[in-house]
């Protein structure tokens, strides 16, 4: 760990800031960017400490050049446009996932944008392990032009400076729930700005209720809980992208079977981590679920960290918070029924055991069209955050398309004095 | 201890039909609890319910005083009081005072936090009100007393077969002992007893031990004893008070359980875990059961030697809070 207070994190009314606002914006994609991420990914799969953080361990796999290759090659050159970053741009990072923010810095620094970015207020260990590592290997001469583009800061909500600053930027990207979104949103702001919100959402977990019991029998069931798992508890099911509606599809007894078996695996694998499963938060929402016609609400324990609800059953699921533990369990006969069921928020949709074509066929019904739904991945994959987030390219939202054509327009010229007289 | 579970019943039914908040939570996280038959099975809050929510089980006109904790740690909590509540609270703190001291009525000097100046009741306020019942003269002192308020504390050493008993927060009275010490005070009123609770955490944070604290004491206000007690404000009348033998045993009226960190299982003897406190007193607001974020563990009170026969209570400290995850109520600061 560092031993000093990182030089990334000063105030944010350092001159600093003001410099990276004054940062001319470069070309997309450019190499010595590229350069700069594999270097990056390298020193931060050196650190022995790192390993004990997954999250750091998924953004450094992630910044490697193979898979930036792989982005990439879906982003050819434009003939007639010139790609650069659309200039300055402004993260604010949730502050509950300590490493959220490095994904929307590298979101900006891969468009070509210079950065801001407003760290999580609490320090972790993650954070300042890979400041540690950032403020390295920008000390570098050959990486000065990147520390004078890139600035990492905290700040309290309201500070003037960070005002000052929103004022002023080309891009503005916040992560976090709706009041979060909606506080940025009603900010005063350059008319052009480029705005990339992440607000609340919800999502959803199918199976097949058949292939549930069938791999809960078979020697993958503990990957399969696992997965489970990490995809819920990993982040005590309060990520956006964390399911809290649990579809079982099959026969009657299939779903009611699968559905016993599958939250007690879950519960039995929570129980087995060492860190404790959030069972005082969701008694706290329990208390606030009052307001929400709560009293007529009837959960189903499953053990001591999982309760479901059936909506079914329940007519005022809406107002009661679905995480902590907390799940809505739907018993469905056909995946053409999960449509329907999708939240007005509705971000992740994970599968487990169903046909490729079933599968197909969900994503053409209006109801899943019409839906916010943007990702229809395989459990396990909840957290796996890309550059397509939220269904929009999201490094591509930072870009300037500059239209380029640098050959004057041909002009047939008519020599009136050469014609002759009509 | 509480032997009969018929009180208690019938308080958990009064607070299910009476608090709609309350209602709503035990349905959905005790569902079918009906009516207990063991200790263990009867619904709990969390103690940060009443830091968020206004919790009563009576009318507005019925309440006479709006208690708020010390709030050491961040929010205060907020317990809404009827008479009687308030009275039954009383009552239960003197007959634990008896029971530890005797029924005679002693000098009481009742040290007092800056939270004392204002207007709110605070839980300090409530104590001084209960411990006044036992108090033959009192003596309100701030921690950090001026030159008048001093002298009045001197005088009371001068009637030396008459020591008084000093109560107050535990951080309370070791600002008290370092604002003496700070003047050259030393053996400041001989043969008196304290009596302290509360507030350990600032002390933990300062890295005072429970020895320290009684070493200082004897030296700076000649005390021969210490006593300390572990309550909730959230449950005023109910303490587990030290005996002799440096014991905390539960009250009469009250009853404590162990839960695993993880669980929320009961856990027998000897194990650490959260410590749950549930109480019979209170009638105006659902705080008859409340899993703290203390921990602590439980043994038998056949290990005192005491004639105390409520379990014994040792407190580990206060539980680490894990940090919640997700992004779906992520804080902007």
């Amino acid at each position: 760990m560092p031993s000093s207070p990182n030089p990334l994190t000063l105030n944010i009314s350092s001159r600093l800031a003001e410099n990276v606002l004054l940062a001319p914006a470069q070309d997309a994609f450019s190499e010595d960017r590229l350069s700069f991420l594999a270097e990056l990914s390298r020193e931060l799969l050196n650190g022995r400490e790192f390993r004990a953080h997954p999250d750091l361990v998924t953004f450094a796999f992630f910044i490697r050049p193979t898979n930036l290759r792989k982005y990439l090659s879906t982003h050819g050159p434009l003939s007639g446009y010139s790609k650069i970053g659309v200039g300055s741009a402004l993260h604010i990072s949730p502050g509950n996932i300590p490493i959220n923010f490095a994904f929307s810095w590298l979101y900006g620094f891969i468009a070509g944008c210079s950065n801001l970015v407003r760290l999580p207020s609490k320090p972790s260990p993650q954070s300042d392990y890979f400041l540690d590592v950032f403020s390295r290997l920008i000390a570098k001469p050959k990486y000065k032009f990147f520390e004078e583009s890139n600035y990492f800061f905290r700040s309290e909500r309201g500070d003037p400076a960070l005002e000052n600053l929103l004022g002023k930027v080309d891009a503005l990207i916040v992560w976090g729930g709706d009041e979060t979104v909606d506080y940025f949103r009603n900010m005063k702001t350059r008319p052009d700005v480029r705005q990339l919100y992440f607000p609340s959402r919800q999502s959803s977990l199918i199976m097949s209720s058949h292939q549930v019991l069938t791999t809960l029998k078979s020697h993958f069931r503990d990957e399969f809980v696992k997965n489970a798992y990490n995809d819920t508890f990993l982040t005590d099911c309060n990520a956006c992208s964390s399911p809290s509606k649990i579809f079982f599809i099959g026969s009657h007894m299939a779903n009611e079977k699968a559905s016993r078996e599958f939250f007690a695996a879950l519960e039995a694998f929570v129980l087995l981590q060492g860190r404790k499963p959030p069972i005082i938060q969701r008694m706290m929402d329990s208390l606030a679920s009052h307001k929400h016609g709560g009293s007529d609400l009837v959960l189903e324990s499953h053990g001591v960290a999982i309760k479901t609800l059936s909506p079914g059953s329940n007519e005022h699921t809406g107002g009661r918070p679905l995480r902590f533990g907390v799940f809505a369990k739907y018993m469905l006969s056909s995946i053409s029924e999960v449509s329907a069921e999708l939240s007005d928020n509705e971000q992740t949709v994970l599968h487990w055991g169903l046909p490729e074509r079933e599968l197909e066929t969900l994503m053409t019904d209006p109801l899943w069209r019409r839906s916010s739904a943007s990702r229809l991945v395989p459990l396990g994959s909840a957290l796996e955050i890309g550059f397509f987030w939220e269904g929009r390219d999201n490094p591509s939202a930072l870009i300037k398309f500059v239209q380029k054509d640098f050959e004057s327009k041909e002009i047939e010229v008519v020599d009136e004095t050469q014609s002759e007289p009509s | 201890m509480i032997r009969d579970l018929a009180d208690l019943n019938a308080l958990e039914h009064h607070h299910q039909r009476n608090c709609e908040i309350y209602r709503t939570y035990a349905l959905q996280e005790f569902p079918g609890s009906g009516v207990a038959t063991r200790i263990e099975d009867f619904p709990f809050l969390p103690v940060a319910a009443f830091k968020n929510y206004d919790l009563k089980s009576v009318s507005d006109s019925e309440v006479i005083k709006v208690m708020s904790s010390s709030g050491t740690s961040g929010a205060r909590s907020q317990i809404y009081l009827d008479k009687a509540t308030a009275r039954g609270q009383i009552e239960g703190l003197t007959a634990t005072l008896v029971k530890e001291f005797g029924k005679a009525r002693f000098p009481m000097v009742f040290v007092q936090g800056e939270d004392a100046a204002g207007d709110q009741f605070t839980a300090s306020k409530a104590a001084v009100n209960g411990f006044s019942v036992m108090a033959r003269t009192s003596l309100v002192l701030p921690c950090n007393p001026n030159e008048s308020e001093l002298a009045h504390l001197i005088n009371l050493s001068a009637a030396k077969n008459d020591p008084p008993l000093i109560f107050g927060f535990t951080y309370n009275v070791w600002k008290l002992i370092g604002a003496l010490e700070g003047r050259g005070v030393s053996n400041a009123l001989p043969n008196s007893t304290i009596l302290h609770g509360g507030g350990w955490k600032k002390l933990q944070d300062k890295r005072v031990s429970s020895e320290e604290f009684g070493d200082r004491a004897r030296e700076v206000l000649g005390v021969s004893r210490v006593t300390n007690y572990y309550g909730l404000v959230e449950q005023t009348g109910s303490i587990f008070m030290e005996c002799k033998n440096g014991n905390m045993h539960e009250p009469e009226n009250g009853a404590l359980l162990i839960r695993d960190e993880s669980t929320l299982k009961p856990l027998g003897p000897g194990r650490s875990g959260f410590i749950q406190v549930i109480s019979t007193l209170q009638k105006s607001y659902p705080g008859h059961s409340v899993l703290t974020e203390d921990l602590g563990l439980w043994i038998e009170a056949s290990d005192c030697g005491c004639e105390n026969p409520g379990r014994i209570l040792k407190v580990i400290g206060r539980a680490k809070g894990a940090e919640i995850r997700g992004c779906s109520d992520a804080q902007l600061s």
